[in-house]
């Protein structure tokens, strides 16, 4: 018997499994929530940077970036969902199929994620030493944003991956 | 998923299943695997491993070879009544 049989589901890998959320692993949800979420991080990055050439308001820039994450949580959930959670479940919880298809959506966006991280970091050491005072202290908060937004989609990119390529379920 | 024909792995898994009466979720229990895996072995999406394979003929009481081939396996028309399909 395998270690995915003998060990008893965790109350994650249950709601996972949840038969109730089946809607969300049909291919055309699991897609259309990783267009909202890649828009939803543009739009994030579109605001960090307008708001780092003073196009946009600080206080227009925070309503802008706490709505945002506000939405990305039921847009994540969904998408987390559609994909049964593989990647935040216990690896005991996972068969192996569910590990196969994981771990090759992992190697598959090494290095875009290898790429979002470096800019991210770029971006973040940027921040901190940039002295010329370029748009104040809003410009260090977007470029902090923009940095951190880099960082968020290199975290995302294998999620969005397994959900754009697992096959139809039945 | 196979990476060429020649990585496809042939079985008769949905033929058994059906002679026995067990549905996805009985074989996937028995062997430890999602019932959604099963299915995607069915429909030949993934090739696998030597153990599943090992617990899957063990599952139908048949030798692994009788279940799982890298060649096309014969229909049980043909095999049992010696009939080619048309």
């Amino acid at each position: 018997m395998s270690a995915a049989a003998k060990t008893r589901p965790t109350d994650l890998a249950a709601t996972f499994e949840d038969d109730r959320y089946s809607w969300t692993r049909r291919r055309s949800v699991r897609r259309a929530g990783v267009v909202g979420e890649a828009v939803l991080v543009g739009a994030l990055a579109l605001a960090a940077l307008a708001a780092g050439h003073g196009l946009l308001g600080s206080g227009v820039f925070a309503v802008v970036w706490v709505v945002g994450l506000l939405l990305f949580i039921p847009l994540h959930s969904v998408v987390n969902l559609g994909v049964r959670g593989l990647h935040d479940r216990r690896e005991t919880t996972l068969d192996e199929v569910q590990r196969t298809q994981r771990d090759r959506s992992t190697a598959a966006t090494h290095w875009p994620r290898l790429l979002l991280s470096l800019l991210a970091v770029l971006v973040a050491v940027q921040t901190a030493t940039s002295t010329d005072g370029a748009g104040g202290a809003s410009g260090g908060t977007a470029a902090f944003s923009v940095g951190f937004v880099l960082w968020f989609a290199s975290w995302l990119t294998s999620t969005w991956h397994l959900a754009w390529t697992l096959p139809e379920e039945d | 998923m196979p990476k060429t024909d020649d990585d496809a792995v042939h079985h008769r898994i949905a033929v058994l299943r059906a002679e026995r009466g067990a549905s996805r979720r009985d074989l996937a229990e028995a062997v430890g695997v999602h019932p959604q895996t099963i299915g995607y072995l069915e429909r030949g999406e993934y090739s696998p491993s030597l153990v599943l394979a090992l617990k899957i003929a063990r599952y139908f009481d048949l030798p692994v070879e009788a279940v799982f081939s890298l060649d096309p396996l014969p229909t049980l028309s043909s095999e049992v009544y010696g009939r080619t399909a048309r």
